[in-house]
């Protein structure tokens, strides 16, 4: 046994008999194992439960994106393709919509499959109500509540003949649908016999879903949606798009690693707090016990004896702590992971609680505190008896260093007192000093990159704005003659010119082996006049085409794809496009991508005079470029109107995939990355307010020990508000020196944590820039945030008497 | 000489627990501006109560406090810090510097609560009274890197550093050596013959005995109450 009996009545009587300070040190540890538990358990039940939901949707390993509707009889064709197991077909199309005959029409994504009793891959479950059938649609859940549709309403829909009113009739959870809360479109379900009203033939698709012959590998998927690509050719059929899913690993992983990496931020901050807070109390409790110590050690107490005094009331507070904290944390687990599954479509069914959650509990929650009060506590249990005793006067807890000395003479000297007084406080704990600003420190670097990113984010849709000086991007369903476009687009004002792109599904090969890419929806050979004035890309190595490029055989591709497979400028690579045999390119630039390497299509740029001789449709165009005299999103509008209504006109057909418009597009992107922004934004507030607490608790402590010194200051003249300002003027000071400190931390890590949260989270390649406003923002918001952790400790101190004071 | 101080039938009690504890019984006594006071008495008897009701630390159950014009028993805590700024200097036993001001700030710091003087004379005056206790050379030192007795000596000065017209002392040299303790006592004599009271708790019969009157308490009455040969 540590100790007898009696010196555990002294630990019980000093835990009973200041049941405020028990409690405050109880809760502090407890705040911060539940913010632990609650965070880690969340990351680990989120990830956990998206894989399963994802394996239950029996998640296609290839979807094959086509140009163009594909009879059924072609997808039979795919089967006996060696590798595939099995195939599904879906045909996903855009379409206008409006909810009421007075609503505005809005673009929305409509969706049908041959048999929704019989899915065989990416599986869409019935909600409520029932699959579509005959006249009778379904919306999308996430759907159904962002635009508050139900069961019994009715969706108007411009068709090929007018418009159409249906019934919605049921709600299906699509498992792999963007939520329109992050930009994405309102998704409707329809019967397949609805299809020819909306233009498009009955026993078609456009999707093609396939499984292949276990085990899965990336490159295996890769390999056999070539040959796929190549079996739709024969058949005249292009590819868009090629998206490989991984069979386990949910799509949405790419989004949460974004957010668990601030998440897990928030975890260690919370468990620092934590630890600062314990901290100060049981140095509350040592400087309360001085003379308690003195007396012990005078009888003869050891200082392990009196260490493990204090030690054992740490560990009953943590253990306490840790109890209260456990069923807490599983419950914020539960129901926070809940509401975030809920945001992608996602049912939590069941509850596992993390065991890595649990043992980082159990060991932070019982060693971080007896940690952090080890010091403190070793610190007076190492007093001597004389000091022990001896410690009535002010400044017991004070001793001058250097700096001190060093800050007095340069600093201290030339403030007005009080203001002196408030600084030599706030530098007086040095320990927990530094623990209390390092939480507002993270906080305010968390802010300050995370202004960066959302600045850098506009900088790079600016840069990327610039690069490209077309207005609008026609894409057409099918190829069509420059000759019949220009005659279109010339009488539309206000064009200015057009520029015609060719695109064909390609494959890269180094000798005969296809290349790994870094986009995971294949590439795309995009084929475009060497002497372009519409675009060109940010090029990092080599050059972009100019006029001496025209009938060359050269290539400008990806860095990432070039960094990937060891390719550099002056290289040859192979190309094969459609069913062509391949033939050599040279690589003569790299460019930068705009969009990560999530679900994007990868472009290989050529001369388009290179490429036609290999297409299929030479001197037919798959894009219009036009660049037109536009500096609104409403003029843009009108214009975009007119075009597709002449376009209407002609019966050409318009990709709704590759048509857009620039300003559109800049706004759409820029909504698409909102949410995430703000999220990140809404975590460094939480990361603040958690430094502010530790704020409110270092200050309010700092009352505690300072009531003898308060008494002092009453005795010698000071009035209420002259109290309550030191601890105010302590508080700013606290706010001040986090802000000070934070700024070159932030300089340093704005760009690397930036870019790394815009690949995760936003899938995109930043142009980084500083965000200089936001340190003038965050100087606004720690001081206001410091003042409102200051006031109830002013408060207190402003309140505390003479007698009271002096007698303490 | 006009009275500084009047107290009439001024009763004390603490509470502890369901017991209450009676600490002054009765206490009727004045004292005159320019008076220097040892108040002796062996401890629990009373003596910092009476110090802290002159000071307004501490308020009568029963009974009234006049000191310097002002009745301290109707005065609110608030306007009890602003008249003690103003009228009452305190010198403490254990010096009470603020250990993260140097001896000059701390000097300047009820200057500053009270703002009696214009802020450009306050540094002129904290060096004054710096130089009357001796402690010019340590003005730029923290209280931590100067004696206890030097410490002392700068309490003392900030108990003037408003110029009032009481100083009270709750055993200003029982946390000093005897050479020390003669030291601070030459300079209370000093500030008698400037015209100050004085009021001082003491348990040193020997330093009582050069004060001007001095007040035995004992159970919370005045036990005995003499003036002594050291009277201005």
């Amino acid at each position: 046994m540590l100790f007898n009996l009696n010196l555990w009545q002294k630990v019980s009587a000093d835990l009973f008999s200041h049941k405020s300070r028990s409690a405050l040190a109880i809760s502090s540890i407890a705040i911060g194992l539940f913010v632990i538990g609650t965070l880690l358990g969340m990351m680990d039940l989120q990830l956990g439960s998206m894989d399963n939901a994802h394996r239950q949707s029996q998640p296609s390993h290839i979807n094959l994106i086509l140009r163009q509707d594909a009879d059924v009889a072609v997808a039979k064709t795919i089967k006996n393709i060696d590798g595939v197991a099995d195939i599904d077909t879906l045909t996903q199309f855009t379409a206008q919509f409006k909810t009421s005959p007075s609503a505005q029409w809005q673009t929305g994504t409509v969706l049908f499959r041959a048999d929704y009793q019989d899915q065989a891959y990416d599986r869409m479950t019935l909600v409520s109500g029932s699959f579509p059938r005959d006249n009778r649609i379904a919306v999308e859940r996430l759907s159904a509540r962002f635009s508050g549709l139900n069961s019994g309403d009715s969706i108007e829909f411009s068709t090929a003949n007018g418009s159409e009113k249906l019934a919605i009739d049921g709600i299906i959870r699509h498992p792999f649908v963007k939520p329109p809360a992050f930009g994405g479109q309102l998704h409707f379900f329809i019967a397949e016999e609805l299809a020819p009203i909306f233009g498009i033939p009955a026993h078609t698709f456009r999707q093609l879903l396939v499984q292949i012959k276990p085990p899965y590998s990336e490159e295996k998927a890769r390999s056999i949606a070539g040959k796929i690509r190549a079996q739709l050719a024969v058949s005249g059929i292009a590819v868009n798009a090629t998206l490989l899913q991984h069979p386990d690993r949910h799509w949405g992983r790419a989004i949460f690693s974004g957010i668990h990496l601030v998440l897990t931020v928030m975890a260690w901050a919370s468990l620092a707090l934590s630890s600062v807070l314990i901290l100060n109390t049981v140095a509350a409790l040592i400087t309360q016990q001085t003379d308690q110590i003195g007396i012990m050690k005078s009888l003869g107490a050891r200082r392990r004896t009196i260490a493990g005094i204090y030690l054992s009331e740490v560990f009953i507070l943590s253990l306490i702590a840790l109890l209260i904290a456990i069923p807490l944390s599983w419950a914020g687990a539960f129901y926070s992971s809940r509401w975030l599954l809920d945001v992608f479509n996602i049912e939590l069914n069941g509850f596992v609680y993390s065991a890595q959650a649990l043992s980082l509990m159990i060991a932070g929650g019982l060693v971080a505190p007896l940690l952090a009060a080890l010091w403190p506590i070793w610190k007076g249990a190492s007093m001597s008896v004389r000091q022990a005793i001896a410690s009535y006067g002010l400044g017991a807890d004070f001793v001058s260093h250097g700096f001190d000395r060093w800050l007095e003479r340069t600093v201290a000297a030339w403030l007005p007192t009080l203001y002196a007084v408030a600084l030599g406080n706030l530098l007086r704990r040095k320990a927990r000093l530094l623990w209390t600003q390092s939480v507002l420190i993270i906080a305010g670097v968390l802010f300050i990159v995370i202004m960066s990113l959302i600045a850098s984010v506009n900088l790079t849709l600016n840069n990327e704005l610039a690069r490209s000086r077309y207005a609008v991007r026609i894409g057409f369903a099918q190829d069509q003659s420059a000759d019949l476009v220009n005659d279109i687009v010339r009488t539309i004002p206000p064009t200015v010119a057009v520029e015609f792109w060719q695109r064909l599904p390609a494959e890269l090969l180094q000798g005969d082996k296809l290349i790994r890419q870094s986009g995971s929806l294949g590439l795309q050979m995009i084929g475009l006049p060497a002497d372009t004035t519409m675009y060109r890309p940010l090029i990092v190595a080599g050059r972009w085409f100019d006029p001496s490029d025209d009938r060359q055989k050269q290539l400008v591709i990806n860095a990432e794809t070039a960094e990937l497979n060891g390719i550099q400028v002056g290289d040859t690579v192979n190309a094969k496009l459609m069913q062509q045999p391949a033939r050599a390119w040279q690589v003569i630039g790299l460019y930068r991508g705009f969009a990560g390497s999530g679900y994007a299509v990868e472009a290989v740029y050529a001369p388009l005079s290179a490429m036609q001789p290999d297409s299929l449709n030479a001197h037919k165009h798959a894009f219009a470029l036009l660049s037109a005299d536009i500096h609104s999103l409403a003029e843009e509008k009108t214009y975009v109107d007119a075009l597709k209504t002449a376009f209407e006109q002609q019966q050409i057909k318009l990709d709704f995939y590759t048509t857009l418009a620039k300003l559109e597009q800049r706004r759409f992107a820029e909504n698409q990355f909102r949410p995430m922004t703000r999220m990140l934004l809404g975590l460094a507030v939480m990361i603040a307010a958690v430094g502010g607490i530790g704020l409110s608790g270092t200050l309010a402590i700092g009352v505690l020990q300072r009531t003898r010194e308060i008494g002092v200051l009453r005795a010698i003249g000071a009035s209420s508000s002259a109290i309550f300002k030191l601890f105010m003027l302590e508080g700013l000071f606290h706010g001040c020196l986090a802000w000070l400190i934070s700024i070159p931390l932030a300089f340093l890590l704005a760009e690397p944590l930036a870019k790394q949260l815009g690949t995760t989270m936003l899938g995109i390649e930043l142009d980084f820039v500083f965000s200089l406003v936001s340190v003038g923002f965050w100087l606004g918001f720690v001081l206001i945030l410091a003042l409102l952790a200051a006031y109830l400790p002013a408060r207190q101190a402003s309140r505390i008497v003479v007698r009271a004071g002096l007698s303490y | 000489m006009p009275n500084i101080i009047q107290l009439t039938h001024v009763h004390k009690a603490y509470t502890l627990g369901q017991l209450k504890q009676p600490v002054l019984h009765d206490i009727s006594l004045t004292i005159s501006s320019g008076e220097f006071v040892a108040i002796v008495g062996p401890s629990g008897n009373g003596k910092s109560t009476l110090l802290n009701l002159l000071t307004g630390i501490d308020r009568p159950c029963r009974g009234e406090v006049l000191v310097n014009g002002s009745a301290l028993h109707r005065l609110r805590e608030e306007q009890l810090s602003i008249w003690r700024g103003a009228h009452v200097g305190i010198v403490f036993q254990f010096f009470q510097l603020l250990p993260s001001l140097n001896l000059l700030q701390n000097i300047l710091l009820p200057m500053d609560f009270v703002g009696k003087l214009p802020k450009r004379e306050r540094l002129e005056r904290a060096r004054y009274l710096l130089n009357l206790v001796g402690l010019d050379e340590q003005a730029k030192q923290l209280p931590g890197q100067v004696s206890g007795g030097q410490q002392q000596r700068a309490a003392i000065a900030r108990a003037l550093a408003n110029d009032p017209a009481l100083i009270v002392a709750d055993e200003p040299t029982g946390n000093l050596d005897s050479a020390t303790a003669d030291a601070v006592f030459a300079l209370f004599s000093a500030l008698q013959q400037q015209g100050k009271t004085l009021v001082i708790v003491t348990h040193n019969e020997d330093l009582a005995q050069s004060a001007s009157r001095r007040i035995a308490i004992h159970a919370g009455r005045i036990h005995d109450d003499q003036y002594l040969s050291n009277t201005k």
